[in-house]
């Protein structure tokens, strides 16, 4: 119960800050130019609360562009009008924030599984190797996110253009969102930081007695890796389950331009109110932050049960 | 002891040749004037930019002509340059602000509030803060001058990185106050500035150098981030790509990379050597940082141990 009751703290400080953070614009945009005022950022954040006491009042504004051609006589080039429409929020963002969510959760898993999986695998190579596959994966980590982005779009139309077959949509179009690529493109670099820390960290497990002691009695090298290493590295590994996300969601952002993806960081990024920008950004991360405490908590409670 | 820190030797020279480098070239060297288009009389063969690499163009042109080589070496000291700053910047206000609440980062409200920081990335915040601002529509004028401009996306960039970095730093010297000897200090009655001075800083210096290597490469990661989003660190050019305005252009007025990468990302499907050279340029650059901060890492953690 004590525990329900810290995580509900914890949430609703996390929501706190998302509504700070939201209104920060208001901190320094004046009429024109920059205006430090204290006094309009705390109004703005008193806007927001208000408004998301009553979220039927919540709007999203749509940015259109419309052509106007003028009667025939008088011109015969046309001018493009700029256009804001304010429409409610709530039956209109679902979608969108659903498939953003989808993106982030299914390659949050797919990192953990990928690392862990992975980890394993190398756990059970000679030790030669291992330490190969700990520098490969320090320089991959090196790397900038931007590169792998890039050369996966590459190769995916190169092969398409050589062998006609096209692996996956690189760009998403209006008719089909493109799923494997972005998820392929955002789990990458998180995955090698926590493969290497998964190697980094049972390097240092495996010196341990207890494993010596195991070796000792005759168990096999698989039987160790599988029972006895893995379990007590992945506890520390949760400790870096926050810090992925953030990684995720950071790539999240760039991922969305580049494979022209239909989500939520193209709404937050136009011109909205600070409510709405609140409320979309609580949208995200509210299950992110469950993701990550249901995880932490998942492996705590096998940790206790197998021990018990 | 020299040996081991091999790799740092060589990131640092290749920094300084890289740095070196930008800064004279362009003294000695004009920018290549822009052709418009090559003919060959022999073969009768017409050719417009973008030139592919030659002799004449180390890293061949873009598609409007300009020599690509030039561009690179003149941005890279601003690309460096700005990213210095920063965390320099960041590592010194969040090093005091640290230092100074230490008790209060220990709060757990305030490691709560702090976790906005940690569930929303910083490129997002920076670029709900700044696109107000920055940003303006084809044929008008920024409201601000480059120096403002300037000013501001510093301003920006330092403040949001100040808090989980003061958190970080906070809780290092934290958890280096909690040994022995500095419980001993203070029984023998040691004041708080004389146990920071004598028993805390010591042990930090070291961490803190790992700290601001990985400030610099998350740095560098931003301004990419931001670059993408045509939020280009010293400003940008807004022009138009055709005549009836169906898509804009945005060019640095620097030559940073981050800027160069999102403002060739177009020819990405195109002519992919344009795009990939300040692609490869910035990530030698970041790996060159990251593999200075690992080793630097290293050694500290062979110190500590002896």
């Amino acid at each position: 119960m004590r525990k329900v009751i810290l995580n509900l703290q914890q949430l609703f400080l996390l929501c706190s800050s998302i509504i700070l953070i939201a209104a920060v614009p208001s901190f320094l945009a004046g009429d024109d130019g920059i205006e430090f005022s204290l006094l309009r950022y705390g109004e703005s954040v008193a806007g927001t609360l208000k408004n998301l006491l009553n979220p039927d009042s919540l709007t999203l504004y749509i940015h259109s562009q419309n052509m106007i051609l003028e009667p025939m006589p008088v011109n015969l080039s046309y001018e493009f009008v700029n256009e804001i429409y304010e429409i409610p929020l709530f039956p209109e963002v679902w979608d969108i924030v659903i498939y953003t969510l989808f993106l982030l959760l299914i390659s949050f898993a797919a990192v953990i599984i990928l690392a862990v999986m992975l980890g394993w695998c190398a756990e059970l190579l000679p030790p030669s190797y291992k330490r190969a596959a700990l520098r490969i994966s320090e320089f991959l980590e090196a790397l900038p996110d931007l590169f792998f982005v890039f050369c996966i779009q590459l190769a995916v139309v190169w092969i398409y253009k050589k062998t006609g077959f096209l692996a996956a949509n690189p760009f998403t179009s209006s008719r089909e969102p493109s799923i494997l690529l972005p998820v392929i493109t955002l789990s990458i670099v998180p995955a090698i930081y926590l493969f290497r820390l998964q190697l980094v960290l049972s390097q240092t497990e495996i010196e341990k007695d207890y494993i010596t002691f195991a070796r000792s009695k005759g168990l096999s090298n698989s039987h160790i890796v599988f029972h006895h290493l893995i379990k007590n590295t992945i506890s520390e590994l949760s400790i870096h389950l926050p810090f992925i996300m953030l990684l995720l969601f950071s790539q999240m952002i760039i991922l969305e331009y580049l494979f022209n993806l239909n989500g939520i960081i193209q709404i937050l990024l136009s011109e909205q109110p600070a409510a709405t920008r609140a409320v979309l950004l609580m949208l995200i991360a509210f299950p992110l932050f469950a993701a990550v405490k249901g995880i932490k908590l998942f492996i705590k409670k096998e940790r206790i049960s197998n021990a018990a | 002891m020299l040996h081991k820190l091999n790799a740092f030797y060589s990131g640092t020279i290749l920094l300084a040749i890289i740095l070196l480098l930008s800064i004279t070239v362009p003294l000695f060297m004009t920018e290549p004037s822009v052709q418009q288009f090559k003919y060959n009389f022999d073969q009768k063969s017409l050719k417009i930019p973008p030139f592919s690499p030659s002799e004449e163009h180390w890293f061949g042109t873009d598609r409007n002509g300009k020599d690509l080589f030039y561009v690179i070496v003149d941005g890279a000291k601003y690309t460096i340059f700005f990213a210095f700053v920063i965390t320099l910047a960041r590592m010194l206000l969040s090093f005091i602000g640290g230092l100074v609440f230490k008790r209060l980062f220990k709060k757990s409200w305030v490691s709560g509030l702090l976790q906005g920081f940690q569930f929303v990335p910083q490129s997002l915040i920076v670029l709900f803060v700044l696109s107000p601002l920055l940003f303006y529509e084809l044929r008008t004028q920024s409201v601000f001058s480059y120096t403002e401009t300037l000013l501001i996306q510093l301003f920006v960039l330092v403040a949001v990185g100040i808090f989980p970095l003061g958190k970080i730093i906070a809780e290092t010297a934290d958890s280096l106050s909690q040994n022995e000897y500095v419980t001993c200090a203070k029984h023998m009655g040691a004041s708080p500035l004389q146990i920071t001075a004598r028993h805390i800083l010591p042990h930090l210096w070291p961490r803190l150098f790992v700290l601001a290597g990985r400030q610099f490469s998350q740095v560098l990661t931003l301004m990419l981030h931001l670059a993408i989003y045509h939020l280009f660190i010293g400003g940008v050019k807004i022009t138009s790509g055709q005549v009836h305005d169906q898509f804009n252009n945005f060019a640095t007025v620097s030559n940073e990379w981050t800027g160069l990468i999102s403002m060739y990302h177009r020819e990405l499907m195109l002519e992919p050597f344009v795009v990939m050279i300040p692609v490869a340029a910035y990530t030698v650059l970041i790996l060159c940082v990251n593999v200075m901060t690992k080793s630097l890492e290293k050694s500290f953690d062979k110190r500590t141990l002896y």
